[in-house]
């Protein structure tokens, strides 16, 4: 996982799901709207700002979640200055010409997807996965069983996880380690898929018969022990956030 | 759909490293040549569920899931790319009345979903300023990946599936007749 939920004390932790993605939303079509390093890297800053201040996340933590997607962004960066075209020359190394024109719109790309991939961050490491599903059913109205969906979903992920692994150990103790060559490594690999996909749908058909026994979808409505609440400062989060982004959009 | 949208959130953030490599190595071209992947899921969830909605519901759990598992591309890029997905996929199966569950059917649903989210991950991935020759290249080969990776990969796995009795329950699992 490139980043997860923390758990903590910060303004962030203390609003609800519903509220910080109106604030992701807001930012996120910020980013989306313009094509300026300049505009980008206010945006960025802005961001990386209110996670320092409001997710009292450390720089080092910020830096942890976004060293991995730099990988991506990097070598992005390095493909928007080879192929978007320019006239402004500013240096030049053999036939490659760095213009003006594609440092600004390279810089301002990148920068884009850093801070798209920062408000994500930011929301995840604020939000616990479970607030995010009652939020879905209790506040948005989505039906219990499709929100049910994502929190079986989330809880399947470790046991997929333990599940290759203990199909990978099987494997191998039957002598069928992973082997060399191509071919022979894709064979193994489908083997290795397979075996895992076959017994995950075994465990989805047990869960799927508990959760029949136990009448799960039987009533239109459901209880739930804990209640999402949109606290004021999820209101004034979500009222600024929107307001901000839409007076950018109109002025700039 | 759960759990095929678990193993696209945990897909996704192992892909993110062939992706990584991929444009290191070959720019858009090749990191293009894995958007067929991407999309497998929710094909393989209508292939095997059969039932109108299906693609719909499976990529937006998926885009959920990639992003609390806190995906690289953030999770503007997920819900839109779910989105762009399942329009496509659902209204191809529409058209051919979720009743064809040939190659035909499952691979026309797969290429028809990657232009889409194509022209919005140009948007916002920037390659709207590449030279038109690159971009149509891009797109021919995530035309392919999509058939490939996609369609036929999802249609193989579902027999596969289908051929272990697993999916009995299933609609596909009930239903042999192929068109």
């Amino acid at each position: 996982m490139m980043f997860r939920y923390e758990p903590g004390n910060s303004p962030f932790h203390r609003i609800d799901p519903l509220s910080k993605f109106v604030w992701l939303v807001s930012v996120s079509v910020l980013a989306l709207r313009y094509a300026s390093a300049p505009m980008q890297a206010a945006l960025f800053c802005a961001v990386a700002l209110q996670g320092v201040l409001l997710a009292r996340l450390s720089l080092r933590s910020l830096w942890r979640g976004l060293r991995f997607p730099l990988w991506f962004v990097v070598p992005y960066f390095v493909l928007q200055l080879v192929f978007v075209p320019g006239e402004t020359e500013l240096t030049r190394v053999g036939t490659f010409v760095l213009t003006a024109e594609a440092l600004d719109y390279a810089a301002a790309i990148a920068l884009r997807l850093v801070t798209l991939i920062l408000a994500s961050l930011l929301f995840v490491a604020t939000t616990d996965p479970r607030d995010v599903v009652l939020a879905l059913a209790q506040k948005l109205r989505v039906p219990y069983r499709f929100a049910f969906a994502i929190s079986i979903a989330l809880r399947f992920v470790p046991v997929l996880e333990e599940e290759a692994e203990l199909v990978r150990a099987a494997q191998r103790l039957r002598g069928l380690g992973e082997p060399a060559g191509l071919k022979h490594w894709l064979s193994w690999r489908k083997r290795f898929a397979l075996a895992v996909f076959a017994s995950a749908i075994r465990r989805v058909q047990k869960t799927a018969e508990a959760m029949e026994a136990k009448h799960f979808g039987a009533y239109r409505d459901r209880t739930y022990r804990k209640t999402v609440t949109v606290p004021p400062a999820g209101i004034v989060l979500s009222a600024v956030s929107g307001l901000a982004a839409a007076g950018l959009l109109v002025w700039l | 759909m759960a759990l095929l949208a678990v193993a696209s959130g945990v897909l996704t953030n192992y892909l993110a490293f062939v992706n990584k490599a991929l444009t290191a190595i070959g720019g858009p071209i090749a990191t293009s040549t894995i958007t067929g992947i991407y999309m497998l899921y929710g094909v393989l969830a209508v292939y095997i569920i059969r039932k109108p909605g299906t693609a719909l519901v499976t990529y937006l759990i998926g885009a959920t899931v990639q992003s609390l598992l806190g995906n690289s591309y953030g999770m503007a890029s997920a819900y839109v790319a779910a989105l762009c997905y399942a329009v496509a996929v659902e209204t191809v199966f529409a058209l051919f009345r979720y009743k064809r569950w040939g190659y035909g059917s499952v691979v026309t649903a797969s290429l028809c979903a990657v232009p889409l989210w194509f022209v919005f991950a140009a948007y916002m991935f920037g390659y709207l300023k590449w030279s038109f020759p690159v971009l149509l290249a891009a797109l021919v080969v995530r035309c392919v990946s999509g058939v490939v990776l996609c369609g036929v990969l999802s249609k193989w796995i579902g027999d596969r599936l289908v051929k272990t009795g697993l999916l009995r329950f299933y609609e596909a699992g009930q239903t042999r007749k192929e068109v």
